[in-house]
């Protein structure tokens, strides 16, 4: 990484810490003075270290929010309406009557125990398959990050980015672009990266956000987006879903794990379609 | 580039990099061919045979595969027909190819009476299987099913007696009939009606495969 590349890369890091512009651009600038007065050859990266890091010292010391502010809910605007959907399989009720809107800039959290019907709902919020009863509305371009799957072993990821791109209306050299800048946030290198199945399971789960997030659809449906993924990569995750949602964008996630309750601004809870109970949705 | 021709290229150089797969494809027309190069007529009619067989494979693995992918491609505005398109033109890229190399070696090694009808007999096979390997993938549920539906029809090729009617229910009779017409003249094979056959298996199959592949899931409706 050159130096221009760190100094970009300490902005987008601070905007994500919820610096402001004037304040982000002045932190930016004095770290690059501080380099013109280095020694000759000193390189950002030694001399302030990783820029994640730097902008958590900065933006504690300036006492930005760390995350973003939550949703304003106040306009009745919406990115995805479910009212009252179900879904079985050959009989066996897999989702009970489950309502859900998703505003601009908000964040859901599906959670449940196994069988609860996250990915069911899940897919069905995509389309990818029809409820049984009651109805889905989107009103934006969706991008989906599955659980497993979703890739061809024999194509690289630049590959993929290119045709996921071009569908939502990138040229392809912009295409590649945005999705090396995806990658990066996420903390990997998408140029020259071998075909898909020689990648790690957790480099291929941000294969996918990267596919999900290119070409900056307004709602992001992730199901168990964390497999594979080590802590500092779901802090990524997080911090790009957010700078996303900042811009208006919309996510439905689901997990297994509590952290998602912290980072969520809505948890919807779902309960095991035998249970009468259903799906009760819990907001904050 | 469309949308389309992006999925075509990416097809391609998604096949070209499973070398085995590729090996193979190029291998099993060769060996039947070199087992049975006694005479023209049967060396042509295995060689055809071999890339009916391993054409249509590929092109049932291949519509198998782009299941995995397909679904993030149709939400991210992918319409059905261009992926299908795109695939399919891929994969008869490779087929044609592919069948003229093959072409090219009996040009070079066999006296066969009309070398130009030899050529059509491969293009017809070439096409004809893309189309039957793709309508299976898009039928069968798993890689296993498919393979033994495609081994049904080969051995059901390899063993029926030509000369029964009911063998025209067989996708590659066309192949069988034209072969023949190139290799032994009009008097024993037909032109037409083995090309009426290939354009008719071609239409059933496309059939198949838009519905296979349209019902197994109702597509998104959303922008």
């Amino acid at each position: 990484m050159n130096d221009a590349d760190w100094l970009a890369a300490l902005d987008h890091e601070l905007a994500l810490r919820g610096m402001t512009g004037s304040d982000r651009a002045e932190a930016v600038l004095e770290a690059e003075a501080h380099l013109a007065d280095s020694e000759p050859g000193a390189v950002a990266r030694e001399l302030f270290g990783p820029p994640d890091r730097y902008a958590d010292d900065l933006a504690q010391a300036s006492g930005a929010p760390g995350r973003r502010r939550p949703p304003d809910g106040t306009t009745g605007a919406w990115l995805l309406q479910a009212d009252r959907v179900t879904r079985s399989y050959r009989g066996r009720p897999a989702l009970s009557p489950t309502s859900l809107t998703v505003a601009p800039g908000q964040v859901v959290a599906l959670v449940g125990p196994n069988g609860a019907g996250k990915s069911t709902l899940l897919r069905l919020l995509a389309g990818l398959e029809p409820p049984d009863g009651g109805t889905v509305s989107r009103r934006a371009a969706t991008g989906w990050v599955p659980q497993s799957g979703g890739l061809d072993p024999f194509l690289r990821p630049v590959e993929h980015v290119e045709l996921f791109g071009v569908a939502r209306g990138l040229s392809r050299a912009d295409a590649r672009r945005q999705g090396e800048r995806l990658a990066r946030h996420l903390g990997w290198e998408l140029t020259g990266a071998p075909v898909v199945g020689r990648l790690s399971g957790g480099t291929a789960q941000k294969l996918r956000m990267v596919l999900a997030l290119v070409g900056t659809p307004r709602l992001i449906l992730a199901d168990e987006p964390y497999q594979g993924l080590d802590t500092d990569s779901t802090r990524r995750f997080w911090e790009l879903l957010w700078s996303v949602c900042e811009d208006g964008a919309g996510a439905v996630v689901s997990s297994h794990d509590p952290e998602v309750l912290r980072r969520a601004d809505t948890v919807l809870e779902l309960q095991p379609a035998v249970e009468p109970a259903g799906a009760q949705g819990v907001g904050r | 580039m469309t949308l389309a021709a992006i999925h075509a290229r990416l097809t391609v150089r998604g096949l070209l990099r499973r070398r085995l797969p590729v090996a193979v494809l190029v291998l099993l027309p060769v060996a039947l061919y070199l087992a049975s190069h006694d005479t023209v007529g049967r060396s042509v009619r295995a060689l055809v045979f071999g890339i009916s067989w391993a054409v249509s494979t590929v092109a049932l693995f291949s519509t198998l595969a782009a299941r995995e992918l397909e679904p993030g491609l149709w939400l991210a505005g992918h319409r059905r027909r261009e992926l299908t398109a795109g695939r399919t033109a891929g994969l008869l890229a490779l087929a044609l190819v592919l069948s003229a190399g093959f072409w090219a070696m009996v040009a070079l090694d066999q006296p066969v009476r009309s070398i130009g009808a030899v050529a059509l007999d491969f293009a017809v096979t070439a096409v004809v299987a893309v189309a039957f390997g793709s309508a299976v993938g898009a039928l069968v549920k798993a890689e296993l099913e498919g393979a033994l539906v495609l081994f049904l029809f080969a051995g059901l090729q390899a063993v029926a007696n030509p000369f029964d009617g009911w063998t025209r229910a067989l996708p590659f009779w066309s192949s069988r009939e034209l072969g023949t017409w190139a290799v032994d003249g009009p008097a024993q094979g037909s032109l037409a009606g083995g090309s009426l056959h290939a354009v008719a298996t071609v239409v059933v199959c496309l059939a198949a495969t838009v519905l296979g592949t349209w019902g197994r899931r109702r597509l998104p409706s959303g922008p």
